[in-house]
């Protein structure tokens, strides 16, 4: 008895490392997929990462090999750019309406030489260092982007708005450069969705006694990876907001937004290791760098994580503070001053320290609000895609055929992530096999 | 090779990252110098719709029968040039990529002409290798569509019946008489309060009813051989030995909880219970537990095992939260260390029990909670945890929360399997970010507390993940095997074994030589992942590395060194 | 009895570990044995009578910070009136001792209750 490849299609949403997964086994399985990603390149929040725990492997260079396998995978089409517009029918017969937005690039042409990057004036901040620098109207969103296409940001470019400068086509080699692009809208027949669409970052201005915005160097923790890693805004220097100094410590807060019944209610559960990592990271880079980090509950429940905090206490001189800091002030120098508990002597006392990280909390993606409406599948009360049975089929969202996989229906980590992108790819097959007869072909 | 090569060198400027440094018009001249080269030209971007398309003409009309790009680095263009070869009719594997963006340009930014000579130098290697390339053909195998499943937990049960339900054969296999692993043991489950035993009977009668599963109870594998698609399980039943033949493997053996002997005078004080036990006196709703203790950690997160076992804390508040639901009056206390309610329902399940009347007390792991009794248990005492002075909880029943362990059998069966283990016993997955369902041994999956512990919605995410993989390697459209792998000339092969002792996917075996008792080294291409050890190691030269032969590497040295002469 | 009055769902989902409140609280920054943490956690425990009697919730000046900031929602100010409420039933030697008389706690203390 042997099993037929698949006669159908699947749709997945959202091209960071859950989806990627997804689309990689759903391939492998013999469907024919579509991954829809919005930004212009895969890769998603891990590709911001500088190194993931607990082996601190270098985060883009795992996840380089998986944006290749994906995107040259014979049985995936990824459409970058791109957006989920309409998803009407059923289980087994979804029709999906795909709005490819436009690049104004010929990527057909473009190979991604970057040349119009020198010749472009408008300079605007950077999303992926988190506003820490800038990039051009015409931009990559990072060097290692797959496809590695340029696009260019229609409401900052001259040429777009106001009909002035071109720059980018007269210096193009490759003559890829296109003003009079348009929007493409792409039908397509699916069976089966899964959805992927990853995480955003709580605004830890929000939580005013902290001094977010308002202390220079109090910054946040995706802020702090962007500065730790090679490829950020100042090449792996830990150079804090104030005065570029290498801070000599750097106190780690923790549930800055999350477990904060005014804010986030629940657990974001990954900030307890990360902030193991950053920890460790900026002692690692700097041997005379004192670390501490603030918490209630240490959350290190994963394989080897126990360990990777011992370490980070015996090896990296991390100390650990069982506190929540009260409030953040600053001294003349630009110091963050953090007032406290100490919770096993009861006293209030201060640390000062030369820069503060904030682990804010992680929301599902802002896009879900709308996507929600799209694909008919309501949000719980935190924004998170709605699990029908959370015990039994915990990537089975209420509506029949559509999956979700990822921090987009719980906070999680990345092998959490990629386990589950997995498994709705298990899923999807075992649901479209009971279909047998009523799947529309690919 | 019974052909003159005719070889077609394409030089990239790739914009300016090559082009900036090194002079591509010299390299591209030099090129044609080469003995063997028929034709070179220089690209703007080779990688280009527009520089493919050249490779292609030229192929067609200098009658090409090699390829050599310099361009960039392999990891990112590597399939799309051998791609296009084969398009123009020319063999993958007569193709050779030279990179002279990172091992060149990149790396002498600031001595352009030493660069123009290193590019020279490498295209002269490239160009060596390249004649002595020869075509081969990838072969396809097989994975025979049947799994089987080591474990009839909640695990191993939604693995086999996602499988059967896609068309699979699957085999279950469990040690026990029964189906449902700790599933047996448990009252109700997070996060959904779920009884176990609804959710079990219903596993197990699926599983009983599928056509595609054959269910083994009271049976354990005793022996494997084989590899991916081609498994030969054999099978100890209560009634006889069993062979098996299958295409992959689902390891869902689960873990124990950790025996409480010697622990807060468990088995010493009566009203020291463990956690197995406080839920099967759940299920069997008796009373007469009164006021209860949970202590979280008990054995774990110390010297013997650095670790957490993740979902216990969540289960305590379950079962606190369900204690006080029963009994409003009754006293329900957990002390902890650190409270793992991580995520978003064990949060809210936190809540609900500190709304009820459950009370959390942290304790330093330096002081331990005291239990208090003289006969039987009276109370508990907790000292610290940011409370000041020491506090004596009167309790009747203290419920010892250990961890997981791995289970006793582990090693024997990682034997069996020649798969890792780590440390602690769990199952070593192949990378423990990307890859957490698979081993580096194709075609033998992990999943569930086996692999770390973990709970029931985890275990299922874990075991629906292993079902892809397998259903992957079993389905889809068929698979290749790179032909970068190793063979043995067994006219020179002397059976030494030194091979096969050092192969780590264990792809080589020695067995009779046709004809004859002698043995020789066969390498399953199947398994060979081309590494190179075994060519290296070999002591008579017996062993050919495909696509990187002594001699294509010999050449390159000679041709690398050539310009010192 | 007096737990009763004391509503589970006012200070039970303090956190214990977190200590915002005493991070921000301006009296335990001058008078290092005030503990707004330890307040709630006794409270929590039942363990009233040292509270009752002692001096320490008659040193809260109801500026409110604390409850502002709780990440638990402790409503510490409400805790705080209902410890004074029944500290004055009771007529504590703390009572006397502070001059108190009314659970908004001491006159001439410069703050007003929140």
């Amino acid at each position: 008895m042997g099993v037929k490849p698949p006669e159908a299609a699947v749709l997945v949403i959202g091209g960071g490392i859950a989806g990627m997964q997804a689309a990689i086994d759903l391939g492998n399985m013999g469907y024919r997929v579509h991954l829809v990603e919005r930004s212009p390149s895969l890769g998603g929040r891990m590709a911001q990462l500088d190194k993931t725990f607990p082996t601190n492997d270098c985060a883009i260079c795992i996840l380089a090999p998986k944006m290749r396998e994906c995107f040259d995978h014979a049985d995936v089409t990824t459409h970058t750019y791109a957006e989920l517009v309409e998803l009407t029918g059923e289980l087994g017969g979804f029709k999906a309406r795909v709005r490819l937005k436009p690049r104004y690039v010929d990527t057909a042409r473009c190979t991604g030489c970057g040349e119009c990057l020198f010749k472009c004036p408008v300079k605007v901040p950077n999303e992926f260092n988190m506003g820490l620098d800038k990039r051009r109207a015409i931009y990559m969103p990072f060097l290692q982007a797959v496809p590695k296409k340029m696009t260019i940001d229609a409401s900052r470019c001259m040429q777009l708005t106001r009909g002035k400068c071109g720059n980018c086509a007269k210096v193009c080699q490759a003559g890829a450069i296109d003003y009079a692009q348009r929007e493409e809208m792409l039908e397509l027949s699916v069976a089966a969705v899964v959805l992927a669409t990853g995480f955003d970052l709580y605004g830890a201005q929000a939580l005013t006694s902290y001094g977010y915005g308002r202390i220079k160097n109090v910054i946040t923790a995706m802020e702090f990876e962007r500065l730790i890693c090679a490829s950020g805004p100042t090449h792996g220097h830990l150079e804090r907001p104030s005065d570029h100094a290498i801070p000599d410590s750097v106190a780690f807060i923790q549930c800055v937004g999350s477990r904060n019944m005014k804010h986030k209610p629940y657990c974001s559960a990954v900030c307890c290791m990360h902030a193991t990592k950053e920890a460790i990271l900026a002692a690692e880079h700097y041997p005379e760098l004192k670390p501490y980090i603030f918490y209630m509950d240490m959350r290190a429940v994963g394989k080897g994580f126990f360990k990777y905090v011992q370490r980070a206490q015996s090896d990296y001189r991390v100390t650990y503070v069982r506190s929540r800091p009260g409030e953040i002030k600053e001294d003349g120098a630009g110091n963050p001053v953090l007032w406290y508990e100490d919770t096993d002597s009861s006293r209030v006392k201060s640390l000062t320290v030369g820069l503060v990280v904030l682990a804010q909390a992680l929301l599902p993606s802002r896009g879900n609000d709308a996507l929600s409406e799209i694909v008919g599948v309501p949000l719980d009360d935190y924004g998170f895609f709605r699990i029908e049975d959370k015990l039994l089929r915990p990537m089975d969202t209420v509506r029949p055929g559509v999956f979700a996989c990822g921090f987009c229906q719980s906070p999680q980590d990345i092998p959490d992530s990629v386990t589950q992108a997995s498994g709705a790819a298990a899923r999807v097959a075992e649901v479209l096999a009971g279909q047998a007869g009523k799947v529309n072909a690919a | 090779m019974n052909e003159a090569a005719r070889i077609g060198v394409f030089v990239c400027h790739c914009g300016n990252n090559i082009g900036g440094v090194v002079d591509v018009p010299a390299v591209v001249d030099y090129a044609r110098t080469l003995s063997g080269v028929a034709h070179a030209e220089g690209n703007l971007y080779t990688c280009s719709e527009d520089g493919l398309g050249k490779i292609a003409a030229a192929v067609g009309k200098y009658g090409l029968n090699r390829v050599v790009v310099a361009s960039c680095t392999p990891r990112t263009h590597e399939a799309l040039f051998q791609s296009c070869c084969e398009k123009a009719g020319v063999n993958k594997y007569l193709f050779e990529f030279v990179n002279l963006r990172e091992h060149c340009s990149w790396v002498h930014m600031k001595e352009p002409e030493r660069a123009t000579l290193k590019a020279q130098a490498l295209v002269r290697m490239g160009v060596a290798k390249a004649r002595l390339l020869e075509p081969s053909a990838e072969v396809g195998f097989a994975v025979r569509p049947s799994c089987l499943v080591v474990g009839g937990g909640v695990a191993g049960m939604t693995a086999a019946l996602n499988l059967a339900h896609q068309g699979f054969e699957v085999h279950l296999v469990e040690r026990a008489d029964q189906l449902g692993g700790k599933l047996r043991l448990l009252h109700r489950l997070f996060p959904t309060g779920q009884r176990a035993s609804v959710i079990l009977d219903s596993l197990a009668a699926q599983v009983e009813h599928s056509p595609n599963i054959t269910l083994h109870l009271g049976s354990e594998l005793a022996g494997l051989f084989g590899y991916i698609g081609n498994f030969k399980a054999n099978l100890r039943t209560p009634e006889w030995d069993v062979e098996l033949e299958v295409g992959t493997i689902i390891i869902a053996t689960g873990a124990s909880e950790l025996p409480a002997a010697g622990l807060y005078r468990y088995g010493d004080l009566p009203g020291v219970v463990t956690q197995l036990e406080l839920e099967r006196r759940l299920k069997e709703s008796r009373s007469g537990l009164g006021n209860v203790a949970m202590v979280l950690c008990a054995g774990a997160r110390g010297e013997n095992r650095q670790y957490c076992s993740r979902f216990c804390c969540m289960n305590a508040v379950k079962n606190a939260t369900l204690l006080k639901e029963a009994d409003p009056q009754r006293a329900v206390y957990v002390l902890y260390r650190d409270l793992m309610t991580y995520g978003v329902e064990a949060e809210e399940w936190l809540a609900r029990s500190k709304k009820l009347g459950v009370r959390y007390l942290r304790y330093r792991p330096e002081c331990p909670p005291v239990p208090v009794g003289d006969g039987k248990l009276s109370g508990v005492r907790v000292s610290g945890g940011g409370l000041g002075a020491d506090i004596e909880l009167a309790v009747d029943t203290l419920v010892l929360i250990t961890p997981l362990v791995a289970n006793q059998g582990s090693p024997d069966l990682a034997r069996l399997l020649r798969v890792p283990l780590i440390d602690e016993h769990f199952f070593l997955e192949a990378h423990v970010k990307l890859r957490p369902v698979e081993f580096a041994t194709d075609g033998i999956y992990v999943c569930g507390s086996a692999k770390w512990p973990c709970d029931i919605p985890e275990s299922i995410s874990q075991s629906l993940g292993a079902a892809a993989k397998a259903a992957s390697a079993m389905g889809g459209r068929g698979r290749k095997v790179e032909a970068v792998t190793a063979v043995v000339d067994e006219q020179l092969c002397r059976g030494c074994g030194v091979c096969e002792s050092l192969c780590p996917y264990s792809a080589i075996e020695l067995r009779a030589r046709e004809g004859g008792a002698l043995l020789a080294a066969h390498v399953n291409e199947v398994v060979c992942k081309g590494c190179g050890v075994c060519g290296v190691a070999c002591p008579s030269r017996a062993i050919t590395n495909r696509h990187f032969t002594t001699d294509q590497i010999g050449a390159m040295i000679e041709a690398a060194l050539a310009d010192l002469r | 009895m007096l737990r009763a009055l004391i509503r589970p769902d006012q200070i039970f989902y303090c956190f214990a570990d977190c200590g915002v409140c005493e991070g921000y609280c301006p009296v335990a920054r001058q008078e290092p044995t005030f503990s707004p943490r330890r307040i709630v956690m006794a409270a929590a425990q039942g363990n009233l009578t040292a509270l009752l009697s002692g001096d320490d919730i008659w040193r809260c000046r109801s500026c409110g910070r604390c409850s502002y900031h709780c990440p638990a929602a402790v409503d510490f100010l409400s805790l705080i009136r209902e410890l004074r409420e029944q500290a004055l039933a009771l007529k504590t030697e703390a009572v006397a001792r502070q001059g108190a008389t009314s659970k908004d706690g001491i006159k001439g203390d410069g703050r007003e209750a929140a």
